[in-house]
């Protein structure tokens, strides 16, 4: 866990101009991630969580406020290829065999091949037998499997994932939830992912940080206490549905202030 | 009940299984052999009763055994040709390659550079032709005639497809610090195969129609010269077999593509 990242968020605030005017999408954002920690960002849509994961990969530039990671910029980090991240549609490359699609982030970094990682990589999210596999020939999940491992294949600092399982069927999640965490513990890397799914989010994290839309903002921090490694059972147990009713109340709570209108005189209803 | 069930339950199963395929390619190519038939069967009797007595318009039956007999004068001719038309698709290819990637590189020269082309494409061949013939030796018009009349159309689809935003690979290749001239190699390239196949299918039957045009201006060899001459001679017959001959290496080239293409099912996936 040596060699991963500290996250620290201060005061970041972005704002696009659209036709409409000036949007606010974040306000004064600020949170800390230790390194080899997992943490998930969640709210409704419009709370600015995408946007916030993508200042941290550098695709977005905050209007104001910093974010460090390890003491460098996002920049500095993904010049140093120091960076993963899955995106919720898998991003794959259909002309690519699932080898030469993990394989493609080291290309694409201008590091040197690796294969026998990129077969371990494969061997870790259970991919074995589909090396030459098309993407048109994978599932869903396997295609998010994919696209994890070629996340990982750069050996980053920094796992960044934005909803990799939004489009998968409860089942499954729940599956590739836990396939992540043994992943995720077996490489120690820092991680942050977005997810509209509290159980998700409940059963991976160490922290999560609820934001609420319009403007997004951060409106609480819960911990998560559980043990190490979460199992199946803790989702049938209490204590695990009472912290997921916990965190899905911290979100009712935060749209029901942002509610349109804005004027408050339906709150409380 | 399974499907498996329901079909092991009737009799005579072999026969039925030919007539549902026999079934399948009266659907799928019935109409094109109907539209076909009555094609030839409309000029046979037309050519009956036009005016010329032949000379003008031969029968079916007459361009056939011209294409016969004459075969050893019109294949010599057509690998010429064919040979031309190979050789302007290479140099419009090239030139308009250049083009795309310059479109790549200077976006403010996208428009100007479509626009020029346009205003060239939209020259007639036929004015250029024997202006191509006072500056170059033969075969250089014939090449030249083919290469212009490509270098658009190539340039428009490799243009679309060198261009084409794919947000969540370019996010990738930011991500992974990756620099863009990698990125245009491995992900632009591959990507703007759709766009390739696109050009491939207009520039392959476009040479060879340019090259045969070309030939109809002058020069020694090939289907254009050919046919100046078959209508000069009044060979109709042969005149109309040369006609045939380019329809179907049009076609053919067309069906080259289709397999290409078939080979590379990826690419129907690329339409987003």
């Amino acid at each position: 866990m040596d060699h991963s990242l500290d996250i620290a968020v201060a005061d970041v605030c972005k704002t696009f101009a659209t036709a409409a005017g000036p949007v606010e999408a974040l306000t004064d954002v600020s949170f800390t991630v230790p390194a080899g920690g997992f943490v998930s960002l969640v709210g409704p849509s419009g709370s600015g969580k995408s946007t916030l994961l993508r200042s941290l990969a550098s695709l977005e530039t905050p209007t104001s406020g910093t974010i460090s990671l390890g003491g460098s910029t996002p920049r500095q980090r993904v010049r140093a290829h120091e960076l993963g991240m899955a995106f919720q549609d898998s991003a794959l490359l259909p002309w690519r065999s699932v080898q030469r699609n993990i394989a493609f982030a080291r290309e694409m970094a201008g590091l040197p091949k690796d294969k026998e990682y990129v077969d371990e990589l494969i061997e870790l999210v259970g991919l074995r037998g589909f090396e030459k596999s098309r993407p048109a020939q994978l599932s869903g999940g396997m295609r998010q499997r994919v696209s994890i491992a070629r996340a990982l294949v750069t050996r980053p600092k920094l796992l960044l994932l934005d909803e990799p399982f939004g489009a998968l069927d409860e089942m499954l999640r729940e599956k590739l939830n836990l396939e992540l965490q043994r992943i995720w513990m077996h490489e120690g890397i820092t991680t942050v992912m977005v997810t509209h799914s509290v159980a998700e989010a409940v059963l991976l994290s160490d922290a999560i940080v609820v934001m609420s839309a319009r403007p997004g903002r951060v409106v609480e921090i819960v911990d998560v206490p559980f043990a190490r490694p979460r199992d199946a059972e803790l989702l049938g147990s209490d204590e695990f549905f009472r912290l997921c009713a916990r965190v899905s109340d911290v979100l009712r709570s935060a749209e029901a202030s942002a509610a349109p209108g804005g004027g408050g005189a339906d709150v409380g209803v | 009940m399974s499907a498996s069930e329901v079909t092991a339950a009737r009799p005579g199963l072999p026969l039925a299984g030919l007539g549902r395929r026999a079934g399948w390619w009266v659907v799928r190519y019935g109409p094109a052999a109907l539209v076909l038939a009555a094609f030839v069967l409309l000029w046979n009797w037309y050519a009956g009763v036009a005016p010329g007595e032949g000379r003008l318009l031969p029968t079916p039956a007459q361009v056939v055994t011209a294409l016969g007999d004459d075969w050893n004068i019109i294949q010599p001719a057509l690998l010429v040709t064919l040979g031309s038309a190979g050789r302007g698709l290479a140099y419009g290819a090239a030139v308009a390659a250049a083009f795309a990637v310059l479109a790549v590189a200077v976006p403010p020269l996208r428009r100007p550079i479509a626009r020029q082309l346009t205003i060239v494409f939209c020259l007639p061949l036929a004015a250029i032709a024997p202006l191509l013939f006072l500056v170059l030796e033969l075969p250089g018009p014939h090449v030249a005639l083919a290469a212009i009349s490509v270098v658009f159309p190539i340039y428009i689809s490799l243009a679309q497809g060198l261009t084409a935003r794919h947000e969540e690979w370019e996010d990738l290749r930011a991500v992974t610090g990756g620099g863009r001239g990698r990125y245009f190699c491995s992900v632009q390239i591959p990507a703007s195969t759709r766009e390739l196949l696109v050009a491939a299918r207009i520039a392959l039957p476009t040479a060879v129609l340019g090259t045969t045009l070309a030939e109809y201006f002058g020069g020694a060899r090939g289907i254009g010269v050919l046919m100046i001459n078959s209508l000069a001679q009044l060979n109709a017959p042969r005149a109309y077999a040369l006609g045939i001959v380019i329809t179907l290496v049009c076609a053919l080239s067309f069906a080259l593509v289709e397999l290409v293409a078939r080979a590379l099912p990826w690419t129907e996936e690329l339409t987003r």
